[in-house]
């Protein structure tokens, strides 16, 4: 199934979602896009909603209010039309132990209507794919729990959906099949066109293969943004950019000091001790900019020994907001872009 | 694309294929025709062919109806409670295609044993052929049943409560088995009576066990529907009420003493009688066995406003009390006309509509004790506050208070002010309970939404 919409079109898109359960409302006025092709990061903490919205997604649930469109498909309209572009595996998942790995993805793949003589080609392009190809005669419920974990991706994938939500696809699953499972997503999206959100709590992993980022607490989105270049186009070299610089011996006065350098702005040195400085250089990511920069830090007398663009992490995004989120809590109705 | 040929092999259906990869083991195969041929040689040496007659029809309650019941009744819940029932719910499988495919599927191997059963018996020639349909029925029936019951009440559960729940599916397919075998019993000795026929019982037995079929697999069917989230409807619970009325109303005759009285009613008054309150028991049934939670009940309020704007959802998603109820009204008024025109005891109107005030007073209590409590507390606490206040407190109080029975439940010379204010105060009391109930579910709501 190669990829039929242009890379930023619009696959997913939420509208006011509310969801509420007896005496607690689980997502309160939830809206965002997820473009066709991308993998968007669901993070938060536990009990933010992101479950709750992949059932929503899934159109498991009917929303209370709102409205979701899955490729054009309303889920409140069209539920059983999205349940067929979807794949969604969760956290909690079940197998039929009973069934060899073959029955079971043929299962799968019938139920998914998936036509008869195209089965035995899903069955083993899915178990290729999550490394079970030499497994197919083997029970389910003699399988060990990674190999159950892949076993239900492989399920959930079979009839080639184009939109994959995966809760916590990653958990009991070793490093080696982490990285297996982080090339196979990379897959499924540049060779097939898939759109993929997944959930998860080890957001090193994430960051591997996402392209985009979705952090919900309490029930509403605090932040959704591409991670990197890859899906919202290359920066260009006017844009910003967030510069860290390490000075060998650390003096009094840096933040005045660097405030004063033209382009320069957001200076952050916790301590005077502290080697590290960062800040925000407007046309940052011109190396030309950067180059200038740091002649002038030479000719103030810095010993900088280390300059480049501060490569944040997504763990380190994350708990920015979350954390900034804590402390002040926004106006909880609006999604910053 | 699904061929002709998919379309009339039962092996394409996916979930019943399933079944029968886990129901059916080389093993098993030889292990039932060997246990039940052991049963056989055993009553043939006991009490000979009449004792295998005895044998394979006791073999056969215990395969299709036992047994088979607790497979129906967990063909959804075991599911639920493996975690593979949100995978089943998003397949492309329509909704009859699983309601036979689990059906059947679930249940395969014990019909493996029970056509064993059928052949010996037919092998015996006690039992004829033409008593062949109505066990076959008799179990079908049992095992919808079940599955019935096991899907109604896995809904709001967790999936830890699930073990009860698929024992109340069992129990529920004994219990329609029990009262098609008394059917039979009272039925097989002569004609019934039923509207303008007067038909041979066997023969009505056998069309009103066709007609519980149909009307079991349309209940699974609407149940499925449901679980897939087709859009809701009420019809089939609404043409389930309408056919019931009709059936109970056909038993009514003419010169029957009208309740609690010697006064031989019109025709039309029982009839209507007898289908007012079979509504009326339904609703209460249905209120009960409904999972009341308050998400649910707003987002159906919701429908006509901004916020949804779906204003047909008020009708489509209305819970199945709610339509019953407004039946049961209809049916009141039509019976309160009828009874005006004929000669009818003169409390008669006063006993209808205290009936149609109590069961508004039922569906109070009901929705008081269970909404959005855990499920099976929730539903069992209701049936005890019901027993209380048709059984209990009659009881106790009846010496103190003479016409406490009349001022708790519908009761013969039904008078003004000891039924109908009653049980006008009755269901203001428990709505305002309900009220109660309502304000302290949404108070989570509420706070964050203006937050």
């Amino acid at each position: 199934m190669p990829l039929d919409s242009t890379p930023d079109a619009t696959l997913i898109h939420v509208d006011g979602l509310t969801q509420d359960y007896p005496g607690h409302r689980a997502l309160d006025r939830v809206g965002f896009s997820v473009p066709a092709g991308s993998i968007t990061a669901l993070v938060g903490p536990n009990g933010a909603g992101k479950t709750t919205l992949m059932r929503c997604l899934a159109a498991l649930d009917p929303p209370f209010a709102g409205r979701i469109r899955v490729d054009g498909l309303d889920v409140s309209d069209s539920p059983r039309a999205v349940h067929r572009i979807t794949g969604f595996l969760q956290d909690i998942f079940g197998l039929y132990d009973g069934l060899s790995v073959r029955q079971g993805l043929w299962h799968a793949a019938a139920a998914r209507a998936v036509p008869t003589r195209e089965i035995p080609g899903r069955i083993a392009w899915a178990a290729e794919a999550v490394g079970l190809a030499d497994r197919l005669t083997q029970k389910a419920g003699t399988l060990s729990r990674g190999l159950r974990q892949r076993l239900a991706i492989a399920q959930a994938m079979v009839h080639q959906p184009r939109v994959l939500l995966l809760d916590e696809p990653a958990s009991g699953l070793d490093p080696e099949s982490r990285a297996d499972l982080a090339a196979l997503f990379r897959r499924l999206r540049h060779d097939l066109g898939v759109t993929l959100v997944v959930s998860s709590h080890i957001l090193a992993e994430l960051e591997d293969y996402s392209t985009h980022l979705l952090i919900l607490r309490e029930g509403r989105v605090i932040r959704h943004q591409p991670i990197d270049s890859s899906s919202s186009g290359a920066p260009t070299t006017d844009t910003a950019a967030r510069v860290v610089v390490r000075l060998a011996t650390p003096g009094p006065d840096l933040t005045t000091l660097l405030g004063t350098l033209p382009d320069v702005h957001h200076v952050s040195h916790d301590s005077l001790d502290d080697p590290t400085i960062r800040l925000k250089l407007a046309g940052g990511h011109d190396p030309a900019r950067r180059a200038a920069l740091l002649r002038v830090l030479m000719e103030h007398g810095l010993d900088v020994y280390a300059f480049d663009l501060d490569r944040r992490n997504l763990q380190d995004v994350y708990l920015d907001h979350v954390r900034a989120e804590t402390a002040a809590p926004p106006d909880l109705g609006k999604v910053r872009p | 694309m699904t061929t002709l040929a998919d379309t009339v092999n039962p092996l394409s259906n996916p979930e019943f294929r399933r079944y029968l990869w886990t129901e059916f083991s080389t093993h098993r195969l030889i292990a039932m025709p060997l246990l039940l041929g052991l049963a056989f040689l055993g009553a043939n040496a006991a009490a000979g062919p009449d004792g295998v007659d005895q044998a394979a029809k006791a073999a056969m309650f215990v395969l299709a109806v036992i047994w088979g019941g607790r497979q129906a009744a967990g063909a959804v819940t075991d599911e639920v409670v493996g975690g593979t029932w949100d995978s089943q719910r998003m397949n492309a499988v329509g909704p009859w295609s699983l309601t036979w495919g689990k059906l059947l599927g679930a249940t395969a191997y014990t019909w493996y044993g029970v056509a064993i059963c059928l052949l010996v018996m037919l092998g015996v020639g006690i039992t004829g052929l033409d008593d062949l349909p109505s066990l076959i029925l008799t179990a079908v029936i049992a095992q919808g049943s079940a599955l019935f019951v096991g899907m109604v009440l896995q809904r709001g559960q967790r999936p830890s409560a699930l073990l009860g729940t698929v024992t109340l599916g069992q129990v529920s397919a004994i219990g329609v088995a029990a009262i098609l075998a008394s059917r039979d019993y009272a039925w097989s000795l002569g004609s019934v009576h039923w509207w303008l026929w007067s038909l041979p019982g066997d023969t009505f037995l056998l069309a009103s066990q066709g007609a519980a079929v149909v009307w079991v697999l349309a209940g699974v069917h609407a149940l499925m529907r449901d679980e897939l989230r087709y859009r809701p409807q009420p019809w089939t619970w609404l043409a389930f009420l309408v056919f019931v009325a009709v059936y109970a109303a056909g038993f009514a005759e003419s010169g029957v003493p009208f309740v609690g009285t010697d006064m031989g009613a019109a025709k039309e008054v029982t009839r209507l009688t007898a289908a007012f309150v079979t509504v009326t028991g339904l609703t209460l049934w249905a209120a009960v066995m409904s999972l009341n939670d308050s998400v649910t009940l707003r987002r159906w309020l919701a429908a006509p406003t901004p916020e949804r704007d779906r204003p047909i959802s008020l009708l489509l998603e209305a819970p199945a009390w709610v339509t019953g109820l407004a039946m049961s009204v209809l049916l009141a008024m039509g019976l309160t006309g009828a009874l005006t025109a004929v000669s009818a005891p003169p409390w008669a109107s006063t006993l209808t509509w205290s009936m149609v005030l109590f069961l508004i007073r039922d569906i109070g209590v009901v929705l008081t004790v269970n909404l959005d409590s855990d499920r099976r507390r929730g539903t069992l606490g209701a049936i005890i506050y019901l027993v209380a206040l048709y059984v209990l407190l009659p009881l106790v109080l009846q010496e103190a208070i003479p016409t406490i029975a009349m001022a708790l439940r519908p009761t013969a010379e039904a008078t003004i002010t000891g039924s109908l204010i009653p049980a006008l105060g009755q269901a203001v009391g428990a709505w305002a309970l309900v009220a109660w109930r309502w304000r302290r579910a949404g108070q989570g709501l509420s706070a964050m939404a203006t937050s």
